[in-house]
């Protein structure tokens, strides 16, 4: 299936044992719903999947308004479980935020008032498809200043001050790092004997990517954390003389010094974190 | 006309495929769609950041949460069902293109726009195609033409009552056209309007 094309109006199936579930459910009065929906699916209870199935067939039915509310209730509780896995490294009111965003949008979809293809993906693959909407809820706000950056960064400019990388980014605090010189190094493209970067890119080759993961929390510059994970756990070049390689550059439309410098940031920190232990 | 595969659809499959948001993957899928190269960039390296994100024991208030998403999932159900334009200009359909879509001319398409027509008489297949060109289910696209004429049918569809024998002021009558009726009176090609008056 990798190669297919995906066809226009794909439609999605539900799985046989939610289908089996739901046949069950049917004939049996809508109240008695309401307890299997509220019992987590690993403890016998019904699946998400089922449940938008069920959401979408009350939705029209006035007399089945309370047996609504309780399932749309229960389903938002499922739906919390997979923000709240997804949308990491928010504070508590910025991560209710995107619940409240995903958790109106997937009741949307479930009662007609959106794209029914994507109300059908969510009866086939309810996780999936809520752990979609929910990155795409971060990837809006990744995008979107924080007042308190665009404040500080306007603050340095009336003071003269020249605002550094990461003033007013995403979820970014100013560091003040992030201007020195090229120190990093790419180890999949540089061939320069510059010793910093020999350093840098021979520290990075000897960590194995479980300890970058358990060091990563210590960097302070979310876009510095980024760059590492992006480069060193996923595999994006710096650079590529390819231009339909996506490389860290284009990605956050800087100088390959400056991601070598927020590299060679990132892993001062999360050496220093690790008391030079390494 | 192919209608372009949106990123949602395609970000859809990604999830189900990819176990996880490698370089190598982002590369095939914007070899496979070039168009998205943006979008799909961003989202690998959202995914990306998250996948190693640690968990910071964030608790959120899921009462209240749950709460204010239902409070809004019923405002929704309460308020009037929307019109068939309104519904096909989300789709970012104008209602010509709907027409051209479903085999209705533009007349047709605003007769059912404003209610005129009586919801029994139309072909369950002309529901079933005007589902899936605004990517509505079949419920949805009779909630929409469901239910008493529009009020500016009054002002505006004056011409459709007064063929229909209805005189113009009077009350509307709580049953409107025929399908079959406006079909015929339509400037639909013959062949077309005999596929729908055989039945669809």
């Amino acid at each position: 299936m990798a190669n297919d094309e995906i066809p226009e109006g794909a439609s999605y199936t539900r799985r046989p044992a939610v289908i089996a579930e739901i046949e069950s459910a049917l004939p049996r009065p809508p109240a008695t719903w309401v307890a299997l929906a509220n019992t987590p699916e690993s403890r016998g209870g019904m699946s998400s999947e089922a449940m938008v199935h069920l959401v979408r067939r009350l939705r029209h039915e006035p007399d089945a308004r309370r047996v609504f509310g309780q399932l749309a209730l229960a389903l938002d509780g499922r739906i919390a479980k997979v923000v709240q896995r997804w949308a990491r490294g928010f504070d508590q009111v910025t991560t209710e935020e995107i619940a409240l965003d995903v958790g109106r949008l997937v009741l949307e979809l479930c009662i007609g008032d959106g794209s029914a293809q994507a109300a059908d993906f969510l009866e086939a693959s309810f996780s999936v498809g809520v752990k979609r909407h929910t990155l795409h809820a971060v990837e809006k706000r990744r995008r979107v200043p924080k007042p308190h950056a665009v404040a500080a960064a306007l603050a340095k400019l009336e003071r003269g001050e020249r605002p550094v990388e990461g003033d007013g980014g995403p979820g970014g605090d100013p560091d003040p790092e992030d201007d020195r010189g090229d120190l990093g190094g790419d180890p999949r493209t540089d061939t320069a004997h510059d010793p910093e970067r020999t350093l840098v890119a021979a520290e990075a080759s000897a960590r194995t990517p479980e300890a970058i993961r358990a060091a990563l929390a210590h960097v302070k510059n979310p876009r510095h954390r980024e760059a590492v994970v992006l480069h060193h756990l996923e595999g994006w070049p710096i650079t590529d003389q390819d231009p339909y390689t996506e490389t860290l550059c284009r990605h956050f439309g800087v100088s390959d010094r400056q991601i070598r410098t927020w590299i060679a940031t990132a892993f001062a920190q999360m050496r220093k974190s690790l008391g030079g232990a390494s | 006309v192919t209608k372009p595969v949106s990123i949602a659809d395609v970000l859809d499959r990604i999830l189900l495929e990819e176990p996880t948001p490698t370089h190598a993957a982002l590369q095939r899928w914007i070899a496979r769609y070039p168009e998205h190269r943006e979008a799909l960039a961003s989202f690998f390296a959202t995914w990306a950041v998250q996948e190693e994100a640690p968990d910071e024991g964030v608790v959120i208030d899921e009462a209240r949460v749950g709460a204010a998403v239902l409070e809004h999932a019923l405002a929704i159900l309460d308020r009037p069902a929307p019109r068939l334009s309104e519904i096909a200009r989300t789709a970012g359909l104008s209602d010509a293109e709907l027409g051209a879509r479903c085999d209705l001319d533009a007349g047709l398409v605003t007769l059912l726009d404003r209610r005129l027509v009586r919801l029994a008489s139309i072909p369950a297949r002309l529901l079933a195609r005007l589902g899936e060109a605004l990517d509505r289910g079949v419920e949805d696209v009779r909630r929409a033409l469901d239910g008493p004429p529009l009020a500016e049918a009054v002002r505006q569809g004056g011409a459709a009552f007064a063929n229909a024998g209805v005189p113009v002021g009077a009350p509307l009558p709580p049953i409107a056209l025929e399908f079959a009726d406006v079909v015929r009176a339509s400037a639909l090609p013959e062949a077309t309007k005999a596929r729908w008056l055989a039945g669809g």
